[in-house]
């Protein structure tokens, strides 16, 4: 079954294997080890792969929706990336902020922008610290 | 011609799914991984929920996207064990969709209430 599952793994796009594919495997483990019962395992059998395949198709269709943005450095799992993922995190957050802070402006709303402007100064003050 | 502007807070007005909503909830109080998550929305759902790992992945990684949750650094934790944790944008989106939810309650009871009179 581990060994299935694996297999199956390989529907996904690469990139999201190489995100999340070592998790996945280990979170069926364990969750396969805590079963018991031969329908317990055959109906967790089946959730399993028709989940599986549910997911693969729609990280496809996601991957080509998305193109060069799926999974971006974000959801990498190497450790090297780290810091660099943070930064960019934080300049992606800043840039959020900005663009609602500016949408509630041009709408007068004036609560959300001044929620907005707080936003920006604590995630400014948070990429100064990461820098 | 009509001009529709979209708002850039339009995912706040989202209604959530039941998964999203879940993983949400339970990162509420403390960092998870994989399996903590499956056995904790089995629990929290009265054990009518219990998310594959290709459903449970395939939200994680929108809500990484999305920048809901980030991962959590464990310095003794294995790799293949990563937990996530709630981000503020996160906490915000919960927050707003716990505030729906109670509106709709309330609405549904005083209807309910009224159809009943």
């Amino acid at each position: 079954m581990r060994k299935l599952y694996w297999a199956l793994l390989h529907f996904y796009p690469a990139e999201y294997q190489a995100a999340f594919a070592r998790e996945m495997q280990a979170t069926f483990e364990q969750a396969y080890a805590d079963k018991a019962g031969w329908r317990t395992l055959a109906f967790f059998a089946v959730s399993e792969i028709v989940g599986l395949l549910r997911s693969a198709s729609a990280e496809w269709l996601a991957k080509r929706t998305c193109r060069e943005a799926y999974i971006t450095y974000r959801c990498s799992s190497g450790e090297a990336d780290e810091p660099r993922s943070e930064i960019a995190d934080l300049q992606n957050r800043l840039q959020q902020a900005l663009r609602a802070m500016e949408f509630a402006i041009a709408h007068h709303d004036f609560p959300k922008a001044r929620f907005y402007s707080d936003e920006e100064r604590i995630t400014r003050a948070q990429l100064r610290r990461a820098l | 011609m009509r001009q529709v502007v979209h708002s850039p807070d339009e995912q706040e007005s989202k209604p959530l799914t039941e998964p999203v909503f879940l993983i949400l909830v339970s990162l509420a109080d403390e960092p998870r991984h994989g399996y903590a998550l499956v056995r904790d929305i089995h629990r929290m759902s009265n054990e009518r929920v219990t998310l594959s790992t290709g459903t449970l992945y395939g939200a994680i990684r929108r809500l990484l996207e999305d920048g809901l949750i980030e991962r959590f650094k464990q310095e003794d934790k294995a790799r293949d064990k990563q937990a996530y944790k709630l981000t503020m944008a996160g906490r915000k989106i919960l927050l707003l969709e716990v505030a729906r939810m109670k509106h709709l309650t309330r609405v549904a009871t005083a209807r309910m209430k009224e159809s009943e009179a």
